[in-house]
């Protein structure tokens, strides 16, 4: 009898202990929290003047600086490092790692409000803000909640190409009361850029970047952010291809045949070490010549910003120049 | 009530081997077509060139490489899936029974996605390992729970398979949902796909379709059992918890090995089985066989029909099986209840 209610209760038990585990297992790595306290951000020299930004949702009226920031995208957090203004929160995924390193020097400490995804609606609200930046595909369903939070303003990031990310990017410096600063450092990076594009050869060249991980190779046409990027530079998108980020097979890769080829991976494993093995990786054109690199994903396809683009052309004529 | 059973056995000898010889003829023409069509194309010489190894050309390496260990893990993939379907509705007695109830997809599932998340740098074998304890560990948890009573043991079985699976899958959405970067690409193995297979995989599945088919024939005058009443089994001497315990464990090598190459791909386990009952009949000497055919079969044109879906990028193949299945089971689950009223 007793040994029956024993048995009843072991099976519930060391499920809920499993449970437990996994749950404890996959709890985010919660970031350093920043010194809340203390304000952020750098005041801005010049008095503000009252603006109204015009978003993809409405548009808002900031009558003073914004002093605490929070980010919803990696760009944001970019476009804020280059304008020397520190966010209080950066939803970063729960991991800083995916943060470039350049960019996360500028930004100091700050606080993780966790997913891009699936915005912590109490934790950005803790951090009292005073303007929410967000991004239309991941957050056009909390709008009204954000905004009840702090003004916020939606912008097309997820599905921006090169030139929204610069128009963007005006409308960011814009919000923050720096757009002379922006101006400059726009014109300072459309140099960075036509340099750079001195300097690489055979431009010419069909490059597919692709961000690959233990399943699948995803390439990035040039609807995607950097596939948009490299066109404007000049280089020829090999998979032509109306969605962003397509699947590709094995078959298709070595059918689209690029002549060099940027792997962005997420794991240190992925498909492309089983790819090598098969006698098909060899005659593709970037493989036989030699062309293939390995270069930061968190540069290329996340920061998404004025510093991703200029890290992504240094690699280029490192990679591609003389 | 026309007929004690809701399938017409098919007595005529001839018309059996007619329908395997027609079995047969339908597994031919679909090999031949996935190998014939895919994103490149590739034309009747090369493909013939290509199956006889003579030609090192990209073509010939796609056939040789990719297509040809596609199709084959698709066929065995497909006969793995089937049997095993066909046992769990024996072992359970239930005809809406497939190899989910044992919390098998759940349990691999949920092995696969942490092994994505805890382990860096998780190799093929290193992913089928998971995926085969986590279908074996999800097996004996509901087995645990259902106990070895042998009354009502259908019906415990049954109820916690559904809660163990739902339990394992809560915990899989959780980790993706809390992991999203690094497990973005499991939602393409979570719908079961076969667009990776590679000579390695068949490699890996050869051992358990040789032991599994092994084990299954030796054991069908045995299983035989199983389609009995337990009372009258028992009575003629059977010890049917004892083969009951067979048919799991030849369950989960089956299903377990399938889903750790190819994911969780749903209805195939649960439709072939009826399929090959309405062709052939209950007995089992003949039903074993045309439900592998069947099987191989299905899935091989279902694979075929998921590369032109998004042509031409890859769908899941388990779409297509779900596709098709889905309204199968309704079917089903209508006419059970017309036989029981």
């Amino acid at each position: 009898m007793l040994r029956l209610q024993l048995k009843k209760l072991i099976t519930p038990v060391l499920i809920g202990m499993l449970a437990l585990a996994l749950a404890a297992c996959g709890s985010s790595n919660t970031n350093a929290p920043a010194s809340t306290g203390d304000s952020n951000s750098t005041p801005s020299s010049a008095p503000f003047e009252p603006v109204v930004i015009e978003h993809e949702l409405g548009s808002v009226k900031l009558d003073k600086a914004p002093e605490r920031i929070v980010v919803m995208e990696f760009s944001f957090a970019d476009a804020l490092a280059t304008l020397g203004v520190q966010p209080v929160g950066v939803a970063d995924d729960s991991d800083p790692g995916l943060i470039m390193d350049e960019v996360k020097d500028k930004l100091g400490s700050y606080t993780s409000v966790g997913s891009r995804y699936e915005p912590n609606i109490e934790l950005i609200s803790s951090l009292q803000p005073d303007l929410i930046i967000a991004d239309l595909n991941h957050h056009k369903n909390v709008y009204e909640q954000l905004n009840g939070v702090a003004k916020t303003i939606v912008l097309n990031d997820h599905q921006a190409d090169y030139n929204t990310m610069l128009a963007n990017y005006e409308v960011i410096a814009k919000a923050v009361g720096k757009a002379e600063e922006g101006q400059k450092r726009l014109e300072e990076h459309n140099q960075i850029i036509e340099e750079a594009k001195g300097k690489i050869k055979n431009a010419d060249l069909s490059i597919l970047p692709a961000v690959v991980n233990p399943k699948g190779f995803f390439a990035h046409s040039d609807h995607s952010y950097v596939g948009s990027f490299l066109t404007s530079l000049g280089f020829n998108d090999p998979v032509k291809d109306e969605t962003p980020y397509p699947q590709l097979s094995l078959e298709q890769l070595v059918e689209t045949n690029p002549q060099a080829v940027f792997l962005l991976p997420t794991e240190e494993v992925t498909i492309v070490n089983e790819w090598e093995k098969n006698p098909l990786w060899d005659k593709i054109d970037a493989v036989a010549n030699g062309k293939v690199f390995t270069v930061e994903r968190r540069n290329w396809a996340l920061s998404r910003g004025l510093i991703g683009s200029e890290r992504i052309v240094q690699d280029l004529t490192a990679n591609l120049g003389e | 009530m026309r007929e004690t059973s809701p399938y017409k056995p098919v007595k005529q000898k001839r018309q059996a081997l007619l329908l395997f010889l027609f079995a047969f003829l339908a597994l031919a023409l679909g090999f031949f077509g996935n190998l014939k069509w895919g994103q490149a194309h590739v034309s009747l010489l090369t493909l013939y060139e290509a199956v006889t190894f003579q030609g090192e050309d990209k073509a010939h390496l796609y056939i040789q490489t990719l297509r040809l260990p596609r199709t084959i893990t698709a066929a065995i993939v497909g006969v793995h899936l089937a049997l095993a379907g066909l046992l769990t509705q024996l072992a359970t007695r239930n005809p809406l029974a497939s190899p989910h109830i044992f919390g098998i997809n759940a349990g691999a599932s949920l092995a696969v996605v942490s092994g994505l998340v805890l382990v860096d740098g998780l190799s093929l074998f290193g992913s089928v390992a998971f995926a085969f304890a986590g279908a074996s560990l999800g097996a004996l948890l509901v087995w645990a729970l259902a106990g070895s009573q042998q009354q009502k043991q259908y019906v415990r079985l049954a109820l916690a398979g559904i809660a163990v699976h739902f339990l394992l899958s809560s915990l899989t959405e959780g980790m993706i949902i809390l992991n999203q970067h690094s497990t973005d690409s499991m939602m393409f193995w979570l719908v079961g796909s076969t667009s990776e297979a590679a000579w390695d995989d068949v490699a890996a599945l050869l051992p358990f379709t040789a032991a599994g088919l092994a084990a299954l024939t030796a054991m069908i005058p045995s299983f035989r059992l199983l389609i009995l009443d337990d009372a009258v089994a028992a009575g003629l001497g059977g010890r049917v918890a004892l083969v009951r315990s067979v048919a799991v464990l030849l369950v989960i090598a089956l299903s377990g090995s399938a889903v750790a190459i190819c994911g969780p791909i749903g209805f195939l386990c649960l439709i072939v089985p009826h399929i090959a009952r309405y062709l052939i009949g209950e007995k089992l000497t003949l039903l074993v066989p045309l439900t592998a055919l069947l099987g191989a079969c299905l899935l091989i044109y279902a694979d075929l029909i998921s590369k032109f879906i998004a042509f031409p990028f890859e769908s899941p193949v388990g779409i297509v099986t779900a596709a098709i299945g889905g309204p199968f089971f309704i079917y089903l689950a209508r006419k059970q209840r017309r036989n029981a009223a």
